[in-house]
């Protein structure tokens, strides 16, 4: 058993220790979340540039000047931007199940509410002026120097029809090259408004009474079952489910890949021959196998410890649940073992990596099924279907995982039982995997194909 | 004492060719055993049963009084012909994890692997990658490695494959040294003039089977000298003048040496007095009979063709230092 420990011990140093995996498992974490905290709000930020100057307006409607130098005081601009948090939160909450606190919390990060950094005055021309003209500053100087930014020309019928056309008008504008998207956009969304709003009150109508009128909040979908009733937790689960599902299978393929390339290094380098003078092989392959065990619990708890801390971060933490989390390891380790073993046994087989190839397709193939299955059995987690795959080998733990985690969980007896098959389908593949690792470690030259990999599981 | 290693009729088959046949060897504690054949005879493959690492087909073998010795693995060390280091890893990690692995207590490890790294003047690689090391040092680390746990039972296959003069020379004095602490010694060779010079006992294979499995004194003993050297004052003289003599079978000139082979049944000691009254001499001397010679005695019997056995046992490194 000491020994076991001691090559267990190795294995996960000598792995976890490698540059490789040490990018792999912190600092892509880390960049993914310096990115998140950085990089995310910086690019959905409202707030404009350091931008102050001088939009021109030609208001040939005469109705609407005004209106848009009240909307582009900063005062109404922080009133916008609230309103469009707002909504933003609210499909949010709907749409992923989140409570509307934790959606306004969840947006607040990312849209900025903050004072504008833009400074917009508005200078009201002539109705007559000269557009042409008046454009003649918007070709001088540059963008931080101020001045003269925008040139916007409201149409004479754009608030109320002329008499010989049946449509609207609306607005030009002209902007000094490179003036940030941000700041046009608020010039748009300002002028926009005042003409609409005009428009409203021509007709008679206030328009915050239409705002009222026309808005509907959607409110969260509520689930009625024979267990009471629960908020839905529509795409957000199926995110969750995928999360688990990826986590597993994340943890389960470096884990294995990297023990498939220890054990074709210890035979291509013939140390594997020191080794058995001092473990059998049985206790060389458990050793490896726990080893990378290791290996894969560390990528878990990184990659889902990232997960979990986020959606505790925005206080939906109760959408993961303990037992769930229990189920999680549980298939992982069935998953993980399964591989393993197969893992173990092509490497042993093989002399060098490149000749892994052939016997790791099939692998590949069957590792490429939980992708596939996702999309089903999120979406209907207890059809036949659903309920079948659950209970084939190998394929269970990621099948199992995705029906814990949806919104129909499975009964407990076929999560028990797809839990005895997996102890089952690890009992088998280890003992598979043991023949096959005794015969191929000191087996050289060509390669072995399948049929001869279960000649020697026969043989032994 | 009991005996370190007693097999008795094993044998083993890969596939339908016969890597050791019907086989029988004692080892006594203590012995410095040579295992001696071509290469393919078999010797790894004993090798490997008496490891464990495979199983014989058939017979039985007991290693330090256990049935197997995957039971006294710590007991042993093992220098495999296929040798191997971790790349990556570094000299002093290396011989820490193959120590601990073979059950030796952490309490003094490192001490003991550096005193050990400076006996073989390898005191500043410590701390370096194996790769970084020339071939000949990795084969002292290795060689290391299989005694770092002071083994009761050392079992090297071909321990002096490419290694310079100088470390084979350091190789031979730290196996003699083994040797004299009392720990019994195995190593193969498909050179024989490496065993000759090292051994006291030899067990010799060819084709699976044993030939030869004696100590060294009464098998030369036993392979009585049939061959005379003698070196005329005159490189001129001609050979036909001693073939008259009693007792000669035949004469080769070479190099300005007459070798002549005396017929069965004389006495080297009456030959050479005849001889020497034969023809003025510089020199008169029997012939020792070589390991290659006995051996290929032996096999020239079993219908072999001397020149490829000749060839099959040409060291690629050269003897002794």
């Amino acid at each position: 058993m000491n020994k076991i420990l001691h090559i267990a011990i190795r294995e996960f140093l000598s792995t976890a220790m490698t540059k490789g995996f040490i990018i792999g498992a912190f600092v892509v974490p880390a960049v993914i979340l310096v990115l998140i905290a950085i990089l995310f709000p910086l690019l959905l930020n409202q707030e404009g540039p350091k931008v102050e100057g001088d939009l021109a307006v030609i208001d040939r409607s005469g109705v609407v000047g005004e209106q848009i130098a009240d909307r582009l005081e900063p005062e109404a601009v922080r009133q916008r931007a609230r309103e469009q948090m707002d909504a933003a939160a609210e499909q949010l909450s709907s749409k992923l199940g989140m409570s509307p606190e934790t959606a306004k919390l969840a947006t607040a990060s990312a849209v900025s509410q903050g004072d504008s950094g833009a400074t917009i005055h508005v200078d009201l021309l002539a109705p007559d002026a000269d557009p042409e003209v008046e454009k003649q500053p918007l070709k001088e100087g540059k963008v931080r120097d101020g001045g003269r930014l925008a040139l916007a020309v409201i149409d004479e019928n754009a608030v109320a029809k002329s008499a010989d056309s049946d449509e609207f008008g609306g607005y030009e504008l002209f902007v000094k090259p490179k003036l940030d998207d941000r700041v046009q956009d608020r010039m748009h969304d300002a002028i926009a408004e005042s003409i609409r709003e005009r428009r409203l009150r021509r007709a008679g109508l206030d328009p915050e009474n239409v705002e009222a009128l026309t808005h509907v909040r959607r409110p969260p979908t509520t689930e009625v079952s024979e267990k009471g009733e629960r908020a839905s937790l529509g795409e957000m689960n199926m995110l969750i489910s995928f999360g688990f599902m990826f986590v597993i299978f994340l943890s389960v393929m470096i884990g294995g890949q990297y023990l498939l390339t220890t054990v074709v290094e210890e035979k291509a380098s013939r140390v594997v021959e020191v080794l058995l003078s001092a473990v059998s092989p049985m206790q060389l392959m458990s050793g490896k196998i726990i080893g990378q065990l290791g290996v894969g619990l560390t990528m878990m708890l990184i990659y889902g410890g990232l997960g979990g801390g986020a959606l505790i971060a925005f206080k939906m933490g109760d959408l993961i649940g303990v037992v769930n989390v229990v189920y999680l390891i549980v298939f992982f380790l069935i998953a993980y073992f399964i591989i393993a073993s197969m893992m173990a046994a092509v490497g042993s087989a093989v002399n060098e990596l490149r000749e892994a190839q052939s016997l790791m397709t099939p692998i590949m193939v069957v590792m490429m099924v939980p992708y596939i299955l996702w999309m089903p059995i999120t979406r209907n987690p207890s059809s036949p279907f659903s309920v079948t795959v659950s209970f084939v080998p190998f394929v269970s733990p990621f099948a199992m995982v995705l029906r814990i985690t949806s919104n129909e969980p499975p009964p407990t007896w076929q999560v028990l039982l797809a839990i005895l098959i997996g102890v089952v389908s690890v009992y088998v593949s280890l003992w598979a995997a043991a023949k096959i690792f005794r015969i191929g470690l000191l087996m050289f030259g060509k390669p072995p194909n399948f049929a001869t990999l279960i000649r020697w599981v026969r043989m032994a | 004492m009991r005996d370190a290693i007693a097999i008795r009729g094993i044998t083993k088959s890969f596939g339908s060719k016969v890597a050791v046949r019907d086989l029988d060897l004692v080892v006594p504690t203590g012995s410095l055993y040579g295992f001696i054949g071509p290469n393919g005879a078999g010797k790894t493959t004993t090798i490997r049963m008496i490891m464990s690492i495979i199983f014989p087909d058939r017979g039985e073998l007991s290693v330090l009084g256990r049935a197997s010795a995957i039971q006294s693995k710590d007991r042993i060390g093992y220098l495999p012909e296929e040798r191997g280091l971790y790349r990556k890893m570094r000299v002093g990690a290396f011989l820490t994890y193959i120590a601990r692995i073979k059950g030796v207590d952490s309490q003094g490890l490192r001490r003991r692997i550096m005193t050990w790294l400076e006996r073989v003047e390898l005191g500043d690689v410590y701390k370096k990658k194996c790769e970084e090391l020339s071939k000949g040092m990795q084969q002292k680390v290795q060689f290391l490695a299989s005694i770092i746990h002071e083994p009761e039972l050392l079992i090297l296959d071909e321990p002096f494959s490419g290694l310079d003069p100088l470390n084979m020379r350091l190789l031979r004095e730290l196996i003699l040294e083994q040797h004299r602490q009392g720990r019994t010694v195995i190593f193969s060779t498909h050179a024989m003039v490496q065993a000759e010079a090292l051994c006291d006992r030899i067990f010799m294979i060819h084709n699976g089977r044993k030939v030869l499995d004696d100590d060294l004194s009464s098998i030369r003993a036993r392979f009585d000298p049939r061959t005379v050297l003698i070196e005329p004052m005159d490189p001129g003289a001609d050979p036909r003048c001693i073939e008259s003599v009693a007792g000669v079978r035949s004469v080769q000139r070479d190099n300005g040496v007459l070798e002549v082979a005396l017929e069965d049944g004389t006495v080297p000691a009456d030959a050479i007095a005849r001889l020497a009254g034969a023809i003025p001499s510089r020199r008169v001397e029997v012939r020792r009979p070589t390991l290659e010679d006995i051996f290929i005695q032996i096999v020239r019997g079993q219908g072999a063709d001397e020149r490829d056995l000749r060839a099959s046992l040409a060291s690629p490194v050269g003897g002794v230092a």
